[in-house]
This record gives structure tokens, sequence and C-alpha cells, in this order.
């Protein structure tokens, strides 16, 4: 267990006066006040949407590695097919064997996709580690 | 800049040259193994290694724990839980870990060769075990004087006396300044492999008049 102050003594230490120190604890506020944490379902601009100062993508999405990290990891990195607005769900095991063979392997067809950089969309959700943290 | 909606893995790679310690982001997240940790850890260290290789001119009177801090400080903004002078067996200048995944580092100013060796037995002989979970560790050498090729092939005909037991060296073909040894651990009789990385920090500029700040870089260049 850790608490809320805890993880935002470890931002601070990180990344100190930069945007990104608030970007992640706006973020945070969001995840231990949401009432079903596991349910939520986040990209780069629900984020985006969810901070409450104007910042560069470039500090927004340095803070969402960083929440992805191992040393705060607060978020989830998912990945998904978006097809005629049905999202698909790839495995991270399913990604290794693209990123090793060149060729996703669809979840569902079965048919093999080259280009499978160009459509496979990354989201996130909170960590197991959410629901632990002590307010 | 991209659509942050449908952030697809391309379009994250086309923001790499612009936002570079985004570069390794799904490499990190999707690591099983510790070959591949410390795959991974090594191309973001050679990342941050360059970075500080960009501005020597600032870094000429930096302590060996100010430079060092800085590398764990990058690691840590890119999701790594990195950190210095944690107790590990005594007081590592880096540890990351990665749950039960360790890397230790050690890192030296090169100031002579029997201080880099003193680094290499506190890195093989202190800190570490070479079991599963931690068989590779690394030795940072941060070099002010010219020419690191030298250096580096000087290190590494040192370490080649000192009769280590099941000893091999080979050049690693990521980056070519750096080598890989590897020997038997004494506490755990495993191999123990090293990563040995120099970060250039020479700066002696040859255009008159140029140099900032007169004496630091050229009082290195009698170190040899």
């Amino acid at each position: 267990m850790i608490s809320k102050q805890g993880i935002l003594q470890l931002i601070h230490e990180d990344w100190g006066q930069r945007s990104q120190s608030r970007i992640c604890a706006d973020i945070l506020d969001y995840l231990i006040n949401s009432r079903s944490p596991n349910s939520l379902y986040l990209t780069y601009g629900s984020l985006r949407r969810i901070i409450k100062i104007a910042c560069e993508d470039s500090e927004l999405l340095t803070a969402v590695q960083y929440l992805c990290g191992d040393k705060i990891h607060l978020l989830e990195v998912k990945f998904e097919l978006i097809e005629n607005d049905k999202h698909i769900e790839i495995t991270d095991h399913e990604i290794i064997h693209a990123r090793t063979t060149g060729q996703l392997i669809h979840p569902e067809s079965g048919e093999s996709i080259d280009n499978f950089e160009e459509r496979v969309c990354m989201y996130f959700q909170p960590s197991s580690l959410v629901q632990g943290i002590l307010q | 800049m991209s659509n942050l909606e449908n952030m697809t893995l391309s379009m994250l790679k086309e923001l790499e040259p612009k936002i570079p310690s985004l570069s390794g982001f799904i490499s990190r997240n999707l690591v099983r193994t510790y070959s591949e940790f410390v795959e991974v850890l090594y191309r973001d260290i050679d990342r941050i290694i360059y970075k500080i290789q960009e501005n020597p001119e600032l870094r000429q009177n930096d302590s060996e724990d100010r430079l060092t801090i800085d590398i764990i400080n990058l690691l840590c903004m890119m999701g790594y839980n990195a950190s210095h002078d944690t107790k590990v067996r005594g007081h590592a200048d880096i540890l990351v870990v990665k749950n039960d995944f360790m890397w230790i580092g050690e890192a030296k100013i090169h100031s002579s060769y029997p201080y880099l060796w003193k680094g290499f037995q506190q890195l093989s002989t202190r800190y570490s075990v070479a079991d599963s979970n931690q068989k590779d560790g690394g030795i940072i050498i941060y070099i002010r004087q010219a020419n690191a090729r030298e250096v580096m092939d000087k290190w590494r005909k040192h370490l080649l006396k000192k009769n280590l037991s099941n000893y091999s060296c080979t050049t690693c073909e990521i980056r070519k300044l750096c080598f890989f040894t590897s020997h038997e651990h004494v506490s755990s009789g495993e191999p123990f492999r090293i990563r040995h990385m120099p970060v250039i920090l020479h700066f002696k500029p040859q255009d008159h008049g140029s140099t900032p700040s007169g004496g630091a870089a050229s009082a290195y260049e009698q170190t040899e």
C-alpha cells in the first residue's frame, strides 16, 4: 500500500517543477476519485481532457509514459484494433509475436496483417495498484 | 501533432524524433525476460549517454555522483524504477529494478585503471551475486581525457591481466566503444556479464580562444 502523498512525492522528485509533475498529479487524482477505475478506458485524448493545465502534447506523452513505467505504474498500456467502431483487444503476447514476425494475426479472422503498426492503437487502463492507494 | 484519440504504434514511432525519450516506450512495456530487460535498458542508457555527450563543456566540473544522478533521473523519467545509493549489499551507484529483475551499475570518472578496477570489484564482489534475476551489471566510465577508444582498449587489457575465472570479453555490436565481459561470480559460481560503457566528456576545442572554462578539460589530458 502506498499513499497518494507518497506517490506525489516520487513524481515531484523525478519531475520537479516541470509540467509533467502537474499532469501526473491530475491523472492520479482522476484515477483515485473514479468510482470504478477498472472499467476506465483512457486514450491520450481522454487523458488530455482530464488534466487541468495547458501543456504540450510532448509533455502529456512523456508524463503518461512515466505513469506506465515501473516506478509509479498507475497505468497499463493496452492495444486494440479499431474496425468500423468495433474495438478488438490485442494481447501483449500477440503484439510481442507481431513485433518479432512482422505480422499480426487478427484475433477474430485469423488473417495476417502486415502493416499492423498502422492499425493497432494504444489505450490505457488503471493498474491494479490504483485501488490500493490510500488517500 | 498526431491524433491523440486513436494513437497507433506507427504514429507513436513518428513522434520519436521530436520526443526522443518516447523511443522504446512499447519495448519497455513488453519486457518479459531478463535478457529483454537488459537489452532494452542498454538501448536506453546509450540514448541517455548520447544526450549527455552533447554538452561536455557543461560537465567538466560535475562530480561522479552528479553525473550518475542525472543518468538515473533520465531513466526514471522514461519510467524505470532506478535509484542511486540504494542499499544492496552496500550502496550501489545505480540500481534498476523491474519486478524481480535487477541491474546494478557502478560509475567512475576515469583517473586510472586501478580506480576502474576498484569499481569492477565493488560491482562484482560486493553488490551483486549473479543469480538468475541479476545476471548482468554495468560499469559507466566518464572519460574527460582524449581518445575514449584508447582508454577502453587499455581497460580491456587491464582486465585481461586479472585472471578472472572463466573470463571472456566481447565487443558490443550496438555501440562499438562498449564491451562486455563475463566471468564466474565468486559468490554464486554463475557467469556475471558486465557491460563497460564510456561517456565521452572530453572537451578541448582547437578553434582559437573557444575553450570556455580554460583548464578544466586540459587537466584531464595528463591522466594517462
